[in-house]
């Protein structure tokens, strides 16, 4: 399994904190990830805003996803 | 030290305990942030912090080893604050001591500024506009925030 999060606005416009996907995306790069994603009716997800995140580290979309990873997609942040 | 929390805190205790911290130090600076009741047009009634649990950690705890890297800080305090929040509560806090003052004031204001643009904290304000209509927004990151992470590059 793989572990997909929404936080923030996005939560709110997809309407659910998280899916989960199943091993058959393991090796697919985070950018593929949200493509199909998009593909699959999460419109939220087409915004260059968006920051990933791999296991609780942000991190460029070029990195490959793997079984039993936890994935997230951020708006950008407003705290302080 | 960074927490987490959704209760307040007491900035003398806090003070008093980054000064056992720091007993060598010369210097705390201690910052503190405040909720602000007016956000664009419309009055903010309430506004409610969600963070990324376990993320959030990780961030802070890597903001405040870059500043130890950067300062020579003797001790560091990060409090950041989550759930519902009003106006003029506390959200914030940051503490630094080092032997100087320079340092302290250099990088609590560097710690904010990372904190502001790299931890996954996102406000979302609870609004009364001046017919008195309710209604909840998202905050939106500001621009003049990436910029003053950006300068300490």
């Amino acid at each position: 399994m793989i572990n997909v999060l929404f936080f923030a606005r996005l939560k709110d416009d997809i309407g659910q904190a998280g899916i989960e996907l199943d091993d058959s995306y393991a090796g697919k790069t985070l950018a593929q990830i949200q493509q199909v994603l998009i593909e699959q009716g999460l419109s939220a997800l087409k915004d260059d805003s968006i920051r990933v995140a791999l296991n609780k580290n942000f991190c460029t979309p070029e990195l490959v996803v793997n079984a039993g990873d936890e994935v997230a997609f951020m708006p950008p942040v407003t705290g302080g | 030290m960074i927490s987490v929390q959704s209760k307040d805190f007491d900035f003398s205790v806090e003070y008093q305990q980054l000064r056992q911290r720091s007993l060598q130090s010369g210097a705390i600076v201690m910052f503190v942030g405040l909720v602000r009741d007016f956000s664009d047009d419309s009055k903010v009634s309430s506004m409610t912090l969600e963070h990324y649990p376990g993320m959030t950690e990780n961030v802070l705890n890597g903001i405040v080893q870059q500043a130890k890297e950067r300062w020579p800080l003797d001790a560091v305090r990060v409090i950041h604050r989550v759930g519902e929040l009003h106006a003029s509560d506390q959200i914030v806090l940051v503490g630094v001591s080092s032997a100087h003052r320079i340092a302290a004031y250099e990088a609590s204001q560097f710690i904010m500024d990372i904190l502001k643009t790299e931890a996954p904290f996102w406000k979302k304000e609870s609004t009364e506009n001046i017919q008195g209509e309710a209604g909840e927004r998202w905050v939106d990151a500001k621009a003049s925030d990436s910029k003053q992470a950006a300068d300490w590059q």
